[in-house]
């Protein structure tokens, strides 16, 4: 555990802490989804997980084009940060024959990064969006990052602490601003005095979803675990539609959390024809 | 905060004298909302870098090169252009004013006024806001409250059937084809759900999200587009990183502006 004071206040970053906050974020999304509605200002629109609990990465977007990833392993945890316009070209100084389409496009956001978090930089550069870059008559695929920071035993740095311009740096920040073991929406803490309080107000409203949240995740800390029966009636009062609840729990069974007695659920197959935006001749 | 060039001329009314400026030193010149041309840094370099080129971008006479910026401690900078030492232009490190979020469509700023200008706004939208975690005040049907970007799309499924459609689809634009070389993509018509579980290996491309038309913050990173529901368009995660933070194209604000309004 490290603490930095910075321009977004007093951050304390922690790998543990941090592993358990992308987890538990990810769960509230789920949480918060169209239909369920079961916590309002979730931290997170747009989830997505890969990886379990010692080596992982957490895709946190905003579900308008802004995003952040942190990606951990046992030696530490890499964090990355994504605003529109503002990607390793425009703002990392990345010239645009140098775009690998690879963890190396957006090193510059983690100065000084140590070798034994390389494997945590390849998990979360693996969840980062591309964007197209015009090479001539062609076009390459840039991984989209402009800010970010590296966690490694007593050790915290990055792009995050040192640029003066904020790319992205308030959403990482909130990695630094847990609150019991929560990774709170941005608007929490950056948002108008009055949508602040409103945030807070239906935190204090949604008390018992988010400590239901909370004994899932510790139990899932543990190993892999099943809701109890209560804990699906209060998440799905209503039984929502067979795809929407499918879909949730497919989303939960790849951080380990299933339905009780359910089998392991097979993902059905993903679209893989062509991409579906070329234009049909 | 941004560093501020002196430019030569009056490019706040001179347009010919303000296209050279845009041709020569791009997004970094633009016209504020208040009507004023300026060109604004987020770098000292960047800076400096053009500030040595407003001699002759503007047709007077070209300043001298080969002299270093000079920090004054206070965060601005002195960049001698003559042989004289006394001969400098300024560097300032000052409040940038805000892009105009006008848009101009056949030679006339035009307001984004798009498919969701009869949603209500939320008290004190501004420029740079976001619309997730910002409260719609509207209730969520389930006990809760929906934030602006979920009644977005609530408002968006309520009149499509239940599924997500592009404000935006069939709009073209090129793009990387199977080789990596230009091919013409269209926008989808309905789009993924951003919380489910993906159906296909393209979910970043096809997933919805709702889109600040004027963007969020412009390309010197400071505030611009607002979190009105005017400035909202539900569009693929494809096209919201193709649009990136640029000035909107003209068909996509005679689009937006010329869709029908969603009913709240």
């Amino acid at each position: 555990m490290i603490e930095r004071t910075t321009r977004y206040g007093r951050l304390v970053f922690d790998r543990d802490a941090i592993v358990r906050a992308a987890l538990r974020a990810y769960v509230e999304a789920i949480a918060g989804w169209h239909p369920f509605h079961r916590v309002s200002f979730a931290a997170c629109s747009e989830p997505r997980w890969t990886g379990d609990l010692q080596r992982g990465a957490f895709y946190n977007g905003d579900g308008c084009g802004d995003y952040n990833v942190v990606g951990w392993t046992e030696a530490g945890v890499v964090g990355l940060a994504f605003e529109l316009g503002f990607g390793p070209i425009e703002h990392l100084d990345l010239p645009v024959d140098a775009v690998t389409g690879g963890p190396d496009d957006v090193r510059g956001a983690l100065p000084g990064l140590p070798a034994e978090l390389t494997p945590a930089l390849v998990l979360a550069a693996g969840m980062l969006l591309t964007g197209e870059r015009r090479r001539g008559d062609v076009y390459v695929e840039e991984k989209l990052a402009g800010v970010g920071f590296w966690l490694h035993g007593d050790q915290v740095a990055g792009t995050l602490f040192d640029d003066p311009v904020d790319v992205g740096a308030r959403q990482l920040a909130m990695w630094g601003l847990l609150q019991g073991g929560r990774l709170l929406p941005r608007a929490a803490l950056f948002s108008k005095p009055q949508n602040r309080a409103d945030v807070a107000e239906w935190a204090r409203k949604q008390a018992p979803m988010h400590t239901l949240m909370d004994t899932v995740v510790n139990r899932r800390l543990g190993g892999p675990t099943e809701f109890t029966a209560d804990e699906i009636e209060m998440l799905f009062p209503t039984p929502p539609d067979r795809e929407q609840l499918l879909g949730a729990q497919l989303m939960l069974q790849k951080v380990g959390i299933t339905w009780p007695g359910s089998p392991e659920i097979p993902e059905p197959p993903k679209w893989t024809g062509p991409n579906p935006f070329w234009r049909q001749p | 905060m941004r560093y501020h060039t002196l430019l030569v001329g009056n490019p706040s009314f001179d347009v010919a004298l303000r296209n050279k400026y845009i041709a020569a030193f791009g997004d970094a010149c633009y016209m504020s909302e208040a009507g004023s041309f300026g060109c604004f840094y987020k770098k000292s370099q960047d800076a400096c870098d053009d500030a040595v080129k407003i001699g002759e971008v503007s047709g007077n006479a070209p300043y001298d090169t080969g002299y270093m910026c000079q920090a004054d401690g206070a965060g601005n900078y002195t960049l001698q252009i003559g042989a004289d030492v006394a001969n400098v232009t300024y560097i300032n490190y000052q409040a940038a004013p805000r892009q105009t979020p006008f848009i101009e469509v056949n030679g006339m700023p035009m307001e984004v006024s798009g498919p969701y200008r009869n949603l209500t706004d939320p008290a004190g939208v501004g420029p740079g806001d976001p619309f997730l975690g910002n409260n719609s005040g509207v209730p969520d049907g389930d006990g809760g409250v929906l934030d602006q970007q979920k009644y977005v799309l609530q408002v968006n499924r309520k009149q499509n059937g239940g599924k997500i459609r592009s404000d935006l689809a069939g709009f073209t634009w090129t793009c990387t084809g199977a080789d990596g070389g230009l091919t013409t993509c269209e926008e989808l018509e309905f789009l993924e759900e951003p919380d489910s579980n993906p159906k296909s290996m393209f979910y970043a491309d096809t997933v919805a999200q709702v889109h600040h038309v004027v963007p969020r913050k412009d390309p010197r990173c400071c505030p611009w587009g607002t979190n009105s529901y005017k400035n909202a368009a539900v569009i693929s995660g494809k096209l919201n990183r193709h649009f990136s933070n640029n000035d909107p194209p003209t068909d996509e604000v005679k689009r937006l502006n010329g869709a029908q309004a969603y009913p709240p």
